[in-house]
Formats: C-alpha cells, structure tokens, sequence
C-alpha cells in the first residue's frame, strides 16, 4: 500500500513536471495560411505655417515693456489627408495631425492591410490639406510634402510588404528579398 | 458584495481542502508542495538567479536570436541551463498562482495581511513583466508577437510621440538599444523582487522562505530531470516580413495573448486595469463584515509578569515589550492592533492569562470549558475533540452541518443550551486555532473525568496561525511557556494533524484513540478541579501601568 502510494506520488510528480512542459510550448497558431500583409510605416516631418503680423500700438502699450515685440507668430500645424485604396477600394480616407500636445512633431503613418495572397494593386496617397491664410501680409511659409504610391504587388503566401520611405524621400514597397 | 466574495471563498476552500489532502495523501505533510508553495517561489527564483547568470555570459545584445541559439547548441550545458531557467520561470508562476489562491480561500487578504497580500501582487506582476522581457531577449517568433503587442498596448497611451510598434515593422533595423534595456530590465526586474519579498515577509516572524530540504531538492530534480529530457528547442527568429504564422507560446507568461491580440487596445486597458483594480481591492471586498471582525489581542497589565513568552511566540510580531510606569519593576506586553491577526496564539502562551483577543483568553476559554463539560457530561469513555475550526474537526462539522461547540466571535457559535457538534460520535470543543488552546482546557477536561482528548491541529504548514500546531506541541510535551502540567495523565491525550478535508484520517486516528483508551480503562473525574491559576486579578493592584 506505501509503496503503490509511494509510485501514485512519483507518476504524479512527473505529470505534473511534464504539465509545467507541455504548457511552456503550446503549439500556437497565430495566423491562417494564405494570407499577406500591406504594412504602412514612415514618418514625415510637419513644419506647419507660420503666421507672423504686427502687432498695434494699443495692443503693444498693453503689455508690460519687457514682453513687447514688433510682431507676433502662431504656428498652425500642418494636417495631412491620408488616402489608401486596395484593388481599388478605398479602404481609409482619413485625417492625420502630428505628435506632441501642439500637434507640430512629425506625423506618422502605421498600418496594416490585412489581405489574401495573390496579385494586389494598391494607391496611397498622403496630401497636406489647405491650411492658413496666405492674404493681409501674413508672412506662410511650407514644406509640407505629398507623397504617392500606386503599384502592382504579387503577394506571396504568408508575406508582409512594407510600404516606407525610399532614400529619395518618396514611396516605396520593400520585400523580403527572395 | 460580501456575501458573493464569502461563497466564492468558501468554493475556494473546499477545493483548496480537497488538493492539500490529495497531496498530503501522496507526499506527507511535510512535504506536500501546496503547504510550501510561497517558500518553492523563493527557491526558484534562486534557481533563476542562478541559471540567469551562466546565460548572460553568453547572450550579446546585437545578435539576441544567434546568441540564444549559440547557447542552446554549443554552450556547456547551456541547452539543460536554458530550459531549467524557462522551466523554473514557468514553475514559479504556478507556485504564485497557488499561494495567492491558498491566502485568498484561507481569507488571509485583508487587515493586518494587507501588505503582504498588496505586496505579493506587486511581486506576481514583477515576475510577468520580467517574464516578458526574457522572451523578447530570444527575439523569435514568440519575441516579435510579445513585443509587437506590448508596443501596441503602450501606443494608445498619449506619452509618446511616434509609435513605438513602428520599431519593428522593418523598416530600420532594430536598435540595439531596445534590447539592451530589455536586457537591464530583465536583471534589474528580478534584483528588485528581491526587496519586495522582504517588505512581503516584513510583517511576520520567522518565515519559512525555503521549503523542506527533500521537497527543496526534489523540485530541482525534476525540472532538471525536465530540462534534459524535453530541452526546450530554437523557433524561427523573428522576422518583420513573413507573418508568423505559428509560435511555441509559453501559456504561463503569455496565457493572455490569444485573447488580447483581438481585441482593441483600449479594451485591453480596460481589461486589465479592472482586473488588476479587483485584485488590489481584495483587502476590502473579502474582509468581513465590521460586526463580524475579530478584535485583536489585549493585554491585561495588571497580570502580565513580562515573561515574554507571548513576545517570542507571536507569528506577527504584533506584540513588544514596554518598561512598566505602575511602579512594579520590570516591563509588560503591549500588542500593536495594527499588526494583529487575533489568532490567539498569545493566549495560550500565557500562564497568568492575561492576554488574548477578547472571548479567546485563557480565561473565557475555562468559561467555555466548563459550560462543555455541563451540557455534554461525558462519560470516563468518552473522547471529547478540541479542534481547530479551520482544521477536520471544524471543517467537517461544519460541513455536515452540526453547529459545533465554536468559540464566541468566530461566526459560529453555538447558541447557549445547544449541544455542541459532534464527529463520529465525540463532541467537538471548537477554538479557532490549535495555537490559541490554553494547556489548562486540556488539564480541565482530562481531570474532568473525561476519557480521552484529541486534539485536532492543522498540519503545521497548513496554519492559518503560521505556528499554531507548533507551540501546541511544545507546550504539551516540551514544557514551552505555558506548558502542560505534568499531573495530567498523556495517555488521555492525543495530538493529531488533520486540516480541513481529512475526515477520513482523523475518523482512523480517532478509531486509533479510542481502542487505546480502552485497554487504559475508565476515567476518573475529580469533584472540585483546581487549576492553580498564578494570579487573579482581584490579588493584584487595580491600576494599570
């Protein structure tokens, strides 16, 4: 009776040592076959517009003498209108502003465009959207750029494409290299 | 609210009761692995520690997948040494899960236990955390899941300005920097759970922070025996431009990815915030109900002869020593409410008797013995129990729904006149630890006339007390303070270990008892029992120190 307790105690050990085994490599299927991935990813800087004007006399003598200055500037953040179609669709036509809680640091472009494997045509667009008023001597000033990608992409089982930005500075789809 | 966390408690310890005597069954008492599973995290985080060092010799930031394999394949030893560290991460999450769960159905969580309960959450979520890091650190298949979620979690929070998912998409390398915070992370994660333990153990006396040398060496075997026979192998390493499309998950650190990996980021926020807001609200939602909370120890002065006993004793360190202003020489106890469990363990460590939880001194507990003895009248044949409530006596009673003899204030007590409960025929004295029973109830019944007394304690790990069973001990047959007289006849008692669940070994040991009994012959009961108290209050000065 100790000694079938004393075996019962040991198959139970190993159970439970292997149970701590089995769990610590679960086999986890994270995708199904077949499919591809379109990952959008790259930033773009935002510098914004710059409104400067002149500030009037009366509004110049109520302000204490040290913080008095000819003119003053207010940024306004550029915006930028992103559009992206796929086998033309549109699947996003969205607006996005830069980081930062003035919203002037750089934006940034994250997705992911989840699809079969097989032949593809994907358009993305990313336009800065009208912003400031360029009337009444307002010194503008922009560097906001557009950027475009209309291409063909025959997607292999499993693959994720990048969408980034090339050494130029425009679009461009990175792959695996075969 | 507190009706629903009680049944759920009490669901828990019924299946808690059941597992510690399935693997009390198995393995003894002593080296039942639930009764230690706080002290195996310990040991396995040593073991941890141990095994993290030979690995760091040989993994480099820069080349985190290629290094691992290198371990894995060519390092001395280093496949057995990389799966015992992964096996021992995965034990020690189990051992965590199972002390949490044993401290929460023992209603262990609130009051003066706060700290240790608040504090082993903030320990539980270290280790995940640290966890985690280790995984990334292989940055395989599993790696780039763990960290592509984690970025995606932290990238709803509005303190960064560029997504941090973006760092692993490909379109730059990753920086090495990355996985050398991952790296100081994964060291300084553990150093620090090491402070933590301490301020967890802080609060009481004496912790047992290894367990037993056989269970101690046991585990170690057999997650070495574990490690070599079933080494962990290399999955793919990550790689931003195929999709994964199956990962070796580890469920013990990444049970929740399958579930969170649907949902949006904000609901996994929410999610586990609210879990984690559950968890650390425990100390309330689980505390009884203010009618229902036992008052902690006071200290007559008047009786305390600064012995000290009840100070060595105390498995809280609830209770220091202070100088004496009533003009006697020397110095009294003073329990420190905040810190007291009102296990009652003081109570019996003290010969005058003059300290305990109100209802549970050495004193209310002769009121109560008497009473027994009145309404019960047992016969020189008889066994009378005095079992712990958390033990088999009490656990069964209660569970067979006889309302057994049980101490004021402990929920259960028996209305007056009621005969106390009864199992397997002998009447159970009730008291709420086996730590708290005065030596002179036990002398009381035995001159009494009664034929036997069982004393039915928790297996000594399995105390809610901490140290109950042991003083008992001591003070019956090792002449602790306040020890057993020595004109009580030992071949009337009996000491047995039987927690809650163990009806069936104790209904033997009982059996055992009481055919020993029979070949003793009847008892013999005294007409005027005198217990000799060392002091009565009424003898000694009224004024306090």
């Amino acid at each position: 009776m100790k000694r079938a307790r004393a075996a019962l105690g040991v198959v139970v050990a190993v159970l439970l040592t292997g149970g701590i085994g089995a769990l610590s490599q679960v086999p986890y299927p994270v995708e199904a076959a077949g499919q591809a991935w379109i990952r959008l990813s790259w930033r773009v800087s935002a510098p914004g517009i710059e409104e400067c004007r002149a500030l009037t006399d009366a509004e110049l003598s109520d302000l204490p003498i040290h913080m008095r200055r000819d003119t003053v500037c207010e940024t306004q953040p550029t915006v930028y209108r992103l559009h992206i179609a796929l086998d033309d669709r549109a699947v996003e036509e969205t607006l996005i502003r830069g980081g930062g809680t003035r919203r002037d640091q750089p934006i940034h472009v994250y997705r992911e465009l989840r699809t079969r494997a097989g032949a593809h045509r994907v358009a993305i667009r990313l336009t800065p959207e009208p912003i400031g008023n360029a009337a009444g001597g307002i010194e503008a000033r922009t560097g906001a750029p557009s950027l475009e990608l209309t291409q063909e992409l025959e997607l292999a089982d499993g693959e994720v494409a990048l969408v980034t930005r090339g050494p130029d500075g425009g679009l461009e789809v990175r792959r695996r290299e075969p | 609210m507190r009706s629903a966390a009680a049944r759920l408690r009490s669901l828990c310890w019924g299946l808690l009761a059941r597992a510690d005597r399935f693997m009390n069954r198995l393995y003894s008492s002593r080296y039942n692995p639930l009764y230690h599973s706080g002290a195996i995290v310990v040991l396995l985080l040593i073991v941890l520690l141990l095994t993290g060092l030979y690995l760091l010799f040989f993994y480099r930031i820069g080349e985190p997948h290629a290094s691992v394999a290198r371990i894995t394949d060519q390092a001395w030893l280093g496949r057995w040494i990389r799966s015992l560290h992964r096996y021992g991460s995965d034990a020690a999450v189990v051992a965590v899960a199972i002390h949490a769960f044993r401290l929460f159905a023992q209603g262990r969580s609130w009051g003066p236990r706060t700290l240790a309960w608040l504090s082993g959450l903030v320990l539980l979520f270290v280790l995940l955390v640290s966890g985690w890091t280790g995984y990334v650190m292989v940055w395989d298949v599993q790696a780039q899941l763990l960290a592509v979620e984690g970025a995606r979690w932290l990238d709803v929070l509005p303190i960064f300005s560029e997504p941090l998912g973006r760092a692993f998409v490909g379109e730059q390398a990753i920086p090495a920097a990355f996985f050398f915070l991952n790296l100081f992370l994964h060291v300084a994660l553990p150093v620090g759970m090491f402070v933590i333990l301490w301020i967890h153990v802080s609060r009481i006396a004496r912790p047992g922070l290894l367990p037993p040398r056989g269970l101690l060496w046991g585990s170690v075997a057999l997650l070495l025996a574990l490690s070599v026979l079933w080494p962990i192998g290399m999955d793919p390493s990550a790689d931003a431009f195929r999709i994964p499309e199956r990962a070796a998950l580890d469920l013990f650190y990444a049970f929740w990815l399958p579930l969170t990996r649907h949902l949006p980021a904000g609901a996994v926020w929410v999610l586990g915030l609210s879990l984690t807001g559950v968890a650390l609200a425990a100390p309330l939602w689980t505390r009884p109900a203010a009618a229902q909370r036992p008052e902690p120890s006071a200290v007559d002065a008047r009786l305390c002869t600064g012995c000290e006993q009840c100070y060595l004793d105390c498995p809280y360190e609830a209770i220091a020593m202070r100088e004496r202003t009533d003009g006697r020489e020397g110095v009294y106890a003073v329990v420190d409410r905040a810190l007291c469990v009102s296990c009652g363990i003081c109570a019996a460590s003290c010969a005058p008797m003059g300290i305990g939880p109100p209802g549970m001194t050495g004193r209310d507990q002769l009121e109560r013995v008497r009473e027994f003895v009145r309404l019960v009248d047992p016969g020189p044949r008889d066994v009378v129990l005095v079992g712990c409530a958390r033990g088999a006596a009490g656990f069964d009673a209660l569970a067979a729904g006889a309302d057994a003899f049980s101490p004021a204030g402990d929920g259960g007590g028996a209305p007056a006149g009621h005969l106390p409960g009864a199992f397997d025929g002998s009447r159970v004295f009730q008291i709420p630890c086996a730590g708290n029973v005065h030596t002179s109830v036990i002398e009381y019944l035995v001159r009494a006339g009664v034929g036997g007394v069982l004393i039915v304690a928790c297996h000594p790990r399995d105390c809610w007390s901490r140290e109950g069973p042991r003083w008992l001990e001591e003070r019956m047959y090792h002449d602790r303070e306040a020890e057993l007289k020595e004109r009580v006849d030992r071949k009337r008692l009996r000491l047995v270990h039987a927690s809650a669940g163990e009806d069936r070994e104790l209904a033997a040991a009982l059996a055992e008892f009481r055919e020993s009994l029979r070949r003793l012959g009847s008892a013999e009961a005294e007409s005027e029992i005198d217990l000799e108290l060392e002091c009565e209050p009424a003898e000694l000065q009224e004024a306090g120190p």
